[in-house]
């Protein structure tokens, strides 16, 4: 079984790889989103800031370098914003290309075999977060170890894993109301907005923070910015990995069971491949 | 000969007046596809009215980072990126609005029977610009509630005549800018990361988040080259009483110049791309 599951992700693999290497136009503008974004914000911040402009951005945010600040949030942003969408972006079109039934013609759990889907754009994004960070870093003449590396790719990855179960959901709207555009840019506002990617969650009052700590990523950047901005990872490393593999846990239970849920009614009224 | 030259004027005003009756219904034919088109899909005009203060507080709270605490609610910051936010839909309306409807076109086939009638080409794509002004009016009185309910700071209108004025040639002026745009769209087919990438260029160089002054002399030169910087600083001037780069008449006058030259310049530019995209039969390619 446990083979027959390593062949499945292999497959999948494989085809994630070949279709995303289709759209090299994409990746290029993935991977200088970040820069775009944090430049602008880092512009901006600069002229209206004048010459006190870095030390209020010290005194706000401990930290001295806004550009690696915005970056590493804007890079974790939008591997967020990608993971969510892409589940249900892989079912719809596999739908639209009639592919979708075939699927279900073979002895595959189907909530594994979307997770696999996310696997290479997971990997895809950590290795744009590595791109997008270590020019800053080169730049202020520090790199980070391999440990600590091997940490940010982690945290990175398990911050993505409770996102597929927010992709799960997302999935399922997609697939029984079709467009569901609207709810993604609620989704997608919503988990920006409480993760603190480019400004520290202190600055919200008590009850927003307290929401904020059921969302992953607002944990994952936290940490990030630890590891990145200090070079050193931290004490609490531990305690926090465990909040974002409970988190994943939770949001992969209620992912899995809305999907599953929708799958059920669709193959009673026969809507599976409807679009 | 007299009956003759009469005759004549007669017919040169019955043409003029039935040109002009012509465009008139291409005008309203655009803005009834737009807004019928806005108006199918309720789920985003509600997830727009939800999201649109999330993302205003996303984009705004990075910037006060560079600010000490206390000029968090200065209202002259606040007034500042209010009109900032309503200056990018300015910005937006001009590059999405004729690049994607060419495009959208292009990829459901119709491009093609568009270009059998002899509809005003620049008409025919400003569809969008006609729900912007809808949205626009929205965003602003939607966006003055969110501002002083985030920020408790009350939003300058110090000249109302002047904003609107302002705003509609503004997005006379962003229209013929996306006419040009358009009209490379219309050329290179799949444009990909350009309109975003282009987006946050113009935010960057057109004084629109913070005054062209702040930026050294050299590269200020650029910021003088775009049009939005003159719409975001008279702006600025009507609702919050700034000083302009210019004498204010001037101000005035240039963007009339602009919007006329703009529109002008980017309808000839597509059809005569239009012209040689026939020639080589690539009209309807994608």
């Amino acid at each position: 079984m446990g083979f027959a599951q390593l062949h499945v992700l292999k497959g999948v693999f494989v085809k994630q790889v070949k279709i995303l290497s289709r759209y090299i136009g994409s990746i290029v503008t993935i991977a200088v989103m970040p820069y775009m974004i944090g430049g602008l914000f880092t512009g901006i911040g600069y002229a209206v800031g004048g010459p006190s402009a870095q030390r209020n951005f010290v005194a706000n945010t401990g930290i001295s370098n806004p550009l690696l600040y915005m970056v590493l949030g804007g890079s974790i942003m939008l591997a967020a914003m990608i993971i969510m969408e892409n589940v249900g972006s892989v079912i719809r079109e596999e739908q639209l290309i009639g592919t979708f039934e075939l699927h279900y013609l073979t002895p595959n759990n189907f909530i594994l075999l979307w997770f696999y889907h996310i696997i290479p754009v997971a990997l895809l994004m950590i290795m744009i977060f590595a791109f997008n960070v270590t020019p800053i870093l080169l730049y202020e003449g520090g790199i980070l170890s391999p440990i600590e590396w091997v940490v940010a790719s982690f945290v990175v990855f398990l911050s993505m894993v409770p996102l597929v179960g927010v992709g799960l959901v997302i999935a399922a709207l997609t697939v029984r109301f079709k467009e569901v555009d609207a709810v993604i840019n609620v989704i997608n506002s919503g988990i920006t907005l409480l993760s603190g990617f480019f400004y520290p969650l202190e600055i919200f009052p008590r009850i927003i923070q307290e929401i904020a700590a059921l969302v992953p990523t607002s944990h994952a950047v936290e940490l990030l910015r630890e590891i990145v901005a200090y070079k050193s990872i931290p004490l609490d490393t531990p305690s926090k990995l465990l909040v974002l593999a409970v988190l994943s846990v939770v949001y992969l239970a209620v992912g899995s069971i809305t999907y599953k849920r929708w799958e059920e009614h669709a193959k009673r009224t026969g809507e599976l491949s409807k679009y | 000969m007299q009956r003759e030259q009469a005759n004549f004027q007669s017919t040169r005003r019955v043409r003029f007046v039935k040109e002009l009756w012509s465009f008139i219904l291409e005008i309203k034919a655009s803005a009834y596809l737009g807004l019928k088109t806005y108006f199918r899909y309720p789920a985003w005009i509600a997830a727009d009215i939800i999201t649109t203060p999330l993302w205003i507080l996303v984009f705004i709270l990075p910037i006060l980072l560079f600010l000490p605490k206390e000029m968090w609610r200065n209202p002259q910051v606040i007034n500042f990126f209010y009109w900032a936010m309503i200056m990018w839909d300015i910005v937006s309306a001009g590059l999405w609005s004729f690049g994607m409807a060419i495009r959208r076109e292009q990829q459901t086939g119709t491009l093609e029977f568009l270009f059998l009638t002899n509809a005003n080409r620049a008409v025919m794509f400003a569809r969008s610009i006609f729900t912007r002004m809808l949205t626009l009016s929205i965003s602003i009185t939607y966006m003055t509630a969110i501002f002083m309910l985030l920020f408790g700071t009350p939003i300058s209108f110090v000249n109302p005549m002047g904003i609107i004025a302002v705003l509609l040639l503004g997005l006379l002026v962003s229209c013929g800018f996306g006419e040009l745009y358009g009209a490379l769209v219309f050329r290179f087919k799949n444009v990909g990361p350009v309109t975003n990438i282009l987006q946050f260029v113009i935010l960057g160089i057109s004084g629109i988040f913070f005054p062209i002054t702040s930026i050294p002399d050299p590269y200020r030169v650029i910021s003088y080259l775009s049009p939005f910087t003159y719409i975001a600083d008279m702006v600025r001037h009507e609702a919050m009483s700034l000083p302009t780069l210019l004498p204010v008449w001037m101000e005035w006058m240039l963007l009339v110049l602009l919007a006329v030259v703009l529109n002008f310049v980017g309808l000839k530019t597509i059809q005569w791309i239009e012209k040689n995209l026939k020639i080589r039969g690539e009209l309807g390619a994608y």
